[in-house]
């Protein structure tokens, strides 16, 4: 692959990381005071963090000029999304 | 005190997923459901959906080495990770439609069939070099991956590496690398659908994500001297006899 990424990979690293530890403090508040929001953000966190590396990645594409591999990554965005919300129903 | 020895456990749990899925070069989620179904107690359901999101920590870890190591096919795994995604969805929403007792089943079944895919691979000799071709047959087959990983709860590496290395004839390096990505795409799809109706264990995610990394670690240093195969062949019949037990022969 002869695509140059920078900084970009330590984004899903930084995700997860931030994920957990809101969903520890999650547990915790929730065990603490039966508030559950926190725990749930800290799960949507980790859920949505390869999704927002798509975003990440085509934008960073785009701006590179390496148009296929954003497209590419735009593409697979769209079908997660468009089944997601598919799936809700 | 009981939730924190619960707490403890699964994390001890995890520390062991760690150490046995580096060991024999696969991901846990193969293992981890297993486990937390017939030792933890916990519904199959909640297992698939709280190993997908542990999967995405895991899958995280990893890829952002070989992200940056250079050595993801970027295009090769945006191609076939919309059918693969497609598919998780598809698998999510079939597992959520019926009845646990039934999921299990079918995931004992899935089980065997991994488990005879993995004996077929320690057999097999992989391709190190080639150029990736059959791009159609690679988009179709990684329907059935994602399927796969949505409906049983693992990452579906041990699909995605036979389609791109023995069907695709991509170097077997590059295809490790690129499906180590890919998962936690699909993992991501298809737990999007399980959050979604409420199935995820929060406290079973934590436990895992916080046990497996360190007991990654741990079993690959402990692999040292050991021979790769032979372990890979164990960790089979394992899963070949956990199959067995969940399907109820």
């Amino acid at each position: 692959m002869d695509v140059d990424l920078g900084n970009l990979p330590s984004f899903l690293r930084w995700g997860v990381i931030l994920g957990l530890s809101v969903l520890a403090a999650g547990i915790a508040i929730e065990h603490l005071s039966g508030n559950h929001l926190i725990r749930q953000a800290g799960l949507f966190i980790i859920v949505v963090t390869p999704v927002s590396f798509l975003v990440a990645l085509s934008y960073r594409m785009l701006a590179d000029g390496e148009y296929k591999i954003a497209v590419l990554s735009l593409l697979t965005l769209s079908v997660v999304i468009i089944s997601a919300l598919l799936s809700l129903r | 005190m009981e939730p924190l020895v619960r707490f403890l456990e699964v994390i001890l749990s995890g520390i062991g997923v760690g150490i046995i899925s580096s060991m024999a070069g696969i991901g846990g989620g193969t293992l981890m459901v297993p486990l937390m179904v017939l030792v933890l107690g916990v519904d199959v359901k909640v297992a698939i959906a709280s190993s997908l999101l542990t999967i995405i920590v895991t899958s995280a870890s990893s890829s952002t080495v070989y992200l940056k190591e250079g050595l993801v096919n970027l295009k090769a795994a945006l191609t076939l990770e919309p059918s693969t995604a497609l598919g998780a969805i598809v698998g999510a929403s079939i597992t959520i439609g019926l009845p646990s007792n039934l999921v299990e089943r079918i995931f004992g079944f899935g089980l065997i069939a991994i488990s005879l895919i993995m004996l077929a691979r320690t057999f097999t000799r992989p391709r190190e070099e080639g150029e990736v071709k059959h791009w159609t047959l690679g988009v179709l087959s990684s329907f059935f991956a994602g399927m796969a990983s949505g409906m049983f709860g693992i990452g579906g590496g041990v699909l995605k590496v036979p389609i791109m290395n023995l069907v695709m004839g991509m170097p077997i390096k590059e295809a490790v690398a690129t499906s180590s990505f890919m998962v936690g795409l699909t993992a991501s799809s298809g737990s999007m659908v399980y959050a979604i109706k409420g199935f995820v264990d929060p406290v079973l995610v934590l436990g895992f994500a916080l046990g497996i990394i360190p007991g990654a670690t741990l079993g690959a240093k402990s692999l040292k001297g050991m021979k790769s195969r032979y372990i890979k062949l164990i960790f089979a019949l394992v899963l070949l006899y956990a199959g067995i037990k969940l399907v109820g022969w």
